[in-house]
């Protein structure tokens, strides 16, 4: 694998640890209480990377907002490096739902943003993101506006933006949920050895099974509204994982244990904990 | 590595939607200038049908001047008034100088009040409820009394004429900035903030370029009130200027020289008009292109 020494080491991981315990929510909507986080609790070690999956409308979004400090929790705790970190955005490189890219800025200069808010002058900024430029697969498109790209384009560039603010934690809100099958599958796989080789504590909202299982440590179930965790699986799948990872039998079965959890959340609640998840497959395996 | 060499193969194969619109076209040249040629083209293609009718009304006018031996004090043939305007250009000229001073100063002061107020409006709450109310009412104030009022106050220098102007102008581009800043995506706000932004890094850096299509189209409607706004203000009390020349010529039973004068109001506004689209370009080229893109496709 080529090495690349010029890609500054504020870039790579392996950032920090991350703590959420019993963090709650419930949003006021006209007198009306809705509540759609319920003590939710998870962590990730440093450089690791771990998924959360749930139903469309269950609070994912909710929780990175509370995570990045711009929407404040009811109760609970988050931890980063095990210290006490709740409603502290300087932590964590979001990545919300949509690419958000500003049309007025160039590739260049919208994945510099962050750091230009940092405070960093746009020429410096620009040095130090551009050797990424290639890894991301934007060579030759360094100083085109955001129209004339494609969507995998613009979500990578999305994902440069993000990566390159050099914060602890990156939250990515369903990165690939607007593509097509064969470009999101491209992208997955590429953000799977992108990982490999920096080590970012990476924390993703997804609904795709596939994509948490190709990607991820750890996988997080979440239940319908008023989210909990339901089930939370150990992917002990073999890494460097690549396409055909995703044909193998253990791959199936990880994911036949998602699909069900996530079909019935409840049932899930009340037959499977994070033990007994693990067992069940495992009991598979082995007979 | 192979993954990301095929990763930008496949990018390098997709082109960008400026290509595949060239090719949908069935144009093989492609490069900008060309480009440019035919966006001017289609321009002026689009303009051919106004020009002829102008150019049919202008005729019959003629036509019938001529035909009905009109007195020229009532109504003069286009002939006449281009000729006379022609001869007494000079005159014309400097009438029109300080007419284009008023206009152009107001604009810019205009642009700085409104400027000012929208963002001291965005930026704090207060300040909308305090400001908003009086800016409407600036509205109600009718301009055919204040504009002898700033006459009685202020001579019959450029200053009177200058406030009717700004007070004419300013209120298209504030509502159109108000409006513009109010348009940024809430998640774009959003992420700006989780990078850090303060609020007024996130005005500076989002809310004010989210804003800039509406205050152009702001600025041409302030724009096509501006020279007319200039010209009443002369009118009520001015010693050099468009509305005075008017006014005089008028006395004069010069009626040739009025339209003359009218001719060069209506190229005056229209320059004014075709500035704003320049400057547009100039200052958001992401726009016009996203633009055209998006209506070839
Ligand atoms: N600011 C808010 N005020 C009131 N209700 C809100 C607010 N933000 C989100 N909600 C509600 O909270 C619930 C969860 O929203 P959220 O966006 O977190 O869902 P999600 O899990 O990200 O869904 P999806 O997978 O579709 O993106 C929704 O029912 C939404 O209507
Ligand atoms: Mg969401």
């Amino acid at each position: 694998m080529k090495t690349s020494p010029s890609i500054p080491s504020q870039f790579h991981g392996p950032g920090a640890s991350i703590e959420v315990t019993d963090v709650s929510k419930t949003f006021q909507r006209r007198g009306e209480h809705l509540r759609v986080l319920d003590r939710i609790s998870l962590e990730a070690a440093a450089g690791e990377f771990v998924s959360i999956i749930g139903p469309s409308g269950c609070g994912k979004s909710t929780l990175f907002n509370i995570l990045a400090g711009l929407e404040s929790a009811d109760g609970g705790k988050v931890k980063v490096n095990d210290a006490v970190a709740t409603g502290a955005s300087e932590h964590f490189a979001y990545k919300p739902q949509k690419d958000l890219l500003f049309p007025w800025r160039r590739v260049l200069d919208n994945a510099t943003l962050g750091l230009e808010v940092q405070g960093m002058k746009k020429k410096e900024a620009r040095q130090l993101v551009e050797p990424l430029i290639e890894k991301f697969g934007l060579t030759g498109f360094e100083h085109c506006y955001p129209y004339e790209l494609s969507g995998g384009m613009r979500q990578r560039v999305a994902l440069l933006r993000t990566v390159v603010q050099g914060r602890q934690i990156v939250l990515l809100d369903e990165p690939f949920g607007a593509l097509d099958y064969l470009t999101r599958t491209e992208l997955q796989l590429w953000l799977s050895s992108m990982w490999e080789q920096f080590r970012w504590t990476v924390v993703l909202v997804t609904h795709d099974v596939p994509e948490a299982l190709l990607l991820s440590d750890r996988v997080y179930v979440l239940g319908n509204r008023p989210a909990n965790v339901c089930c939370v699986l150990d992917v002990d799948l073999p890494r460097p994982r690549g396409l055909e990872c995703i044909g193998t039998p253990r791959f199936a079965e990880l994911e036949e244990v998602l699909l069900n959890n996530l079909r019935d959340p409840d049932k899930a609640h009340r037959f499977t904990s994070i033990g007994s998840a693990q067992s069940i497959v495992d009991g598979d395996v082995d007979g | 590595m192979s993954l990301s060499r095929a990763l930008a193969n496949e990018i390098e194969g997709e082109g960008t939607p400026l290509d595949a619109m060239e090719a949908s076209g069935g144009v093989t040249s492609p490069n900008r200038r060309s480009r440019l040629a035919r966006t001017i083209g289609t321009r002026l293609a689009g303009a051919w049908p106004a020009l002829i009718a102008m150019a049919v009304l202008v005729g019959l006018w003629q036509l019938i001047v001529v035909m009905l031996k009109v007195d020229p004090t009532v109504l003069p043939s286009p002939a006449r008034v281009a000729s006379q305007g022609w001869i007494n250009r000079s005159a014309l000229w400097q009438n029109t100088l300080p007419t284009i001073k008023e206009t152009l100063i107001g604009i810019v002061a205009a642009l700085v009040v409104s400027s000012v107020l929208s963002a001291a409006i965005d930026l704090s709450k207060p300040t909308r409820r305090v400001v908003y109310p009086l800016l409407v009412a600036s509205q109600s104030i009718p301009v055919l009394v204040i504009a002898p009022l700033f006459v009685i106050w202020f001579g019959f220098g450029l200053l009177p004429k200058i406030l009717v102007v700004i007070l004419v102008t300013f209120f298209p581009t504030t509502v159109a900035l108000l409006e513009g800043f109010n348009s940024t995506e809430p998640e774009a706000s959003n992420l700006i903030r989780s990078m850090g932004a303060g609020r007024f890094k996130e005005f500076w850096m989002l809310r004010v370029p989210t804003a800039l299509p509406f205050f152009f189209a702001g600025l041409r409607v302030a724009v096509s009130f501006a020279v007319l706004a200039a010209i009443f203000g002369e009118w009520v009390g001015a010693s050099m200027g468009l509305g005075v020349y008017m006014e005089l010529e008028k006395n004069a039973l010069r009626t040739d020289l009025v339209f003359a004068a009218v001719v060069v109001t209506a190229a005056l506004s229209m320059a004014l008009y075709g500035l704003t689209f320049l400057i547009q370009n100039a200052t958001m080229p992401w726009y016009r292109h996203s633009r055209q893109g998006k209506r070839i496709k």
